[in-house]
Parts: C-alpha cells; structure tokens; sequence
C-alpha cells in the first residue's frame, strides 16, 4: 500500500507528446497534500496548454482528503487524468478531499470555464465511490460535477 | 511513448473552496461536428453486425439511441486504437482504456455498457464498448491481449492480480445480492453495508 500523508504528488508534463505515470500498488490512500499532474519540473504551478498528463494507479485508490488540481483545455478535449484500475474511493466519513480544475486556453492563460465545456478528471475501471454525500468539495459558483458511466467517470462542466 | 516521470515531495499542502456538491439526472452530452471520445452509457437493447443501439442511462423513458459502429468493432477485431483528432500541435490521439476494448461480438442485448464514440460528418460511430453489467449473467472476461494492460509488473501484485470481469462481477454480486467481495480482493474487499441505527418511536399504549 501507498500512503500519501502530505505535501505535492507530481508528475512531470512532456514537453512534445502528452504523458501516463504508473503506480502500481494494492491501494493508493491520500489523506492529504497535493496531486499535480502534467507539471514542468522547474515550476509545479506551471502546465503546457497543449500536453496533459494521465496518472494511472494499477490499484485501487482512497482518496480522503487533500487537494487534487487538474489542468482542463477548454479549446479541446485535453484534460490531466487521475485514472484507478480498481475502485475509486473519495472522502471519508467526515472528510472530503478538494477538486480544484484549472481551466486554460490554448495561450495557456487562466480562464473561466464556457458554460457547457466538459472534461474528465477521474476514471475508475471498478466504480467510483463517495464515502460521504459531500465529497468532494468544489467551487460550485463555476463547476458541476457530473458522474457518467456507471459512476466510472467524473467529468466536470463549466457552469 | 508512455513516459512515467513521478516526484514524490514533501512539503506544503492547501484546500481549495469547500462547497457543497451537486447530483443531477444524467444527460446525454450533444456533440459537435468533428468530436471524438464522447461518452455514452446505458442498456443495449439492439445488436446488428455493423451497429449498437443504447438505451441511454437506462432512463425508461428515452428513447433507444442507434450508433453505428466503426469498421475495427464491425470486423470482430479489438478496438485498441484512439481515433485521431486535430488539434493546434497537429493530428492527437485519446487515451483508450482498456475496459473499452471489448469486441462487439462479446456484447449482448440487455448488457449495461459505457461506450466512446466520434461525430464524423453528421453521424455517430461507436469506436469503443465497455461492459459494465450483463444482468441475469456474468461480464465476460477482456481479450487477453487486452487484459494484459492492466496487469502490474512487480511479482508479488501481479501474483493478486484480479481480472477486469471478476472485479465487475464481485461489484454487482454485492451490490444486487450482499455477497461479500471475494477474499482474494485482500484490503480491497468490501462488505454489505449495514444499515443506520434509526431512532425508535415509543409506543404508547391506552
């Protein structure tokens, strides 16, 4: 098993071609920090506008608190990935982890996200499960958070 | 081309905005020209060797949705290729998980599927199938060149590896019957979940 107590999970950004980091674990649990995906190496806030990043647990995944921000092409269908073989499980009993999106465009400015863009952010090949009703938190004044698939996908959409 | 580059760093940590969460009846999403990947979910409730007619969200009261299916599903051979799209960096091409490789002869009507599919001039093309559910039955097992991706390197979890239709299948034997997760799935079983103590109203009696 994989804990992760604190701190920043990073994977690094490809600088021509968009990138899949593995773990392979029984379980990955987060119960805190940060995951980052697709990020330069001299910077972790900074993020190509056209390569996204896909990190791929060959395992099951507990993620119970902590922060997760991915970075979302609005001008296209590219989004950072966080991708569980098994169940995904989000929050605990009386915790819930933060779904943070970053929208950009292709300049890689910061953007608000149009009304009606969509794009996936989590992937279960099992299911995924909330702990709790409230998991996980968001900024509900830009975000809906919609659960396709059988509850395999998490897609979120501008508002 | 798969590149796994992962730093582990311990240091600061943040939250973002807490808000309460939203839970909507699922909509089906309306394409544009030209999209690829688009997910699609629901019952089959028609089979023919070149299409796949869903029955979006097992909503009773949508209408079936035909799709046509891509020439790789209508040859019987495994959907393991993204179909490509453009982008400002040139031709891209999705990530295809590999419980979306099924070949469309594994399908049966009455199965609960996931697919992905593209809108290319005006008509909707399944490229991807993904089965979730075979109610009555069993979700069969991937391809095995397919299976094969899913599998960990290191020994010791590659010796617990447990199938992609055994996982579905222990998901809806406890989801629909109590059975418990098998003892295979090791820290990973789940149980029936029993359910919350409820107040007792006292009885009067007169």
């Amino acid at each position: 098993m994989v804990r992760i107590q604190g701190g920043k999970l990073v994977t690094l950004g490809g600088e021509s071609a968009s990138v899949t980091a593995t773990i392979e674990c029984s379980k990955l649990v987060v119960t805190g920090g940060e995951v980052l995906l697709g990020r330069s190496g001299n910077d972790f806030s900074s993020h190509s506008p056209y390569y996204f990043a896909t990190l791929k647990v060959l395992g099951f995944v507990e993620w119970q608190q902590g922060t997760y921000r991915p970075f979302m092409q609005t001008e296209g269908p590219e989004t950072d990935l966080w991708w569980s073989t098994g169940e995904f499980k989000v929050g605990t009993a009386n915790a819930s982890p933060t779904l943070a999106p970053i929208a950009i465009n292709y300049e890689g400015s910061v953007v608000t996200p149009p009304q009606g863009y969509t794009g996936m952010v989590i992937k279960s090949n099992d299911v995924i499960t909330k702990v709790n009703n409230n998991a996980p938190t968001y900024d509900t004044d830009v975000w809906i958070l919609d659960s396709l698939d059988n509850n395999k996908e998490w897609w979120m959409r501008g508002k | 081309m798969t590149k796994a580059l992962l730093l582990l760093l311990v240091g600061a940590s943040s939250t973002g905005v807490a808000s309460p969460p939203q839970v909507s009846r699922p909509e089906p999403y309306e394409p544009k020209e030209g999209q690829v990947n688009i997910t699609y979910w629901g019952v089959v409730t028609e089979l023919t060797n070149d299409s796949i007619t869903i029955q979006f969200d097992r909503q009773k009261d949508r209408k079936p949705k035909p799709f046509r299916v891509s020439e790789t599903l209508a040859a019987g051979k495994i959907p393991m290729e993204p179909r490509k799209y453009a982008s400002p960096v040139g031709p891209r091409a999705y990530l295809v998980f590999p419980d979306a490789m099924y070949r469309l002869t594994d399908v049966k009507v009455g199965d609960w599927v996931g697919i992905k599919y593209a809108r290319v001039r005006g008509v909707d093309i399944c490229d991807h199938i993904s089965i979730h559910k075979r109610p009555g039955g069993r979700v069969p097992p991937l391809p095995e060149e397919v299976e094969a991706l899913l599998k960990p390197t290191a020994p010791g979890l590659l010796a617990r590896y447990i199938p992609y239709h055994e996982m579905v299948n222990a998901r809806w034997d406890l989801e629909d019957k109590g059975i418990p997760y098998p003892e295979k799935f090791g820290v990973n079983r789940r149980f029936p979940i029993a359910p919350m103590p409820r107040a007792v109203e006292p009885q009067i009696s007169q």
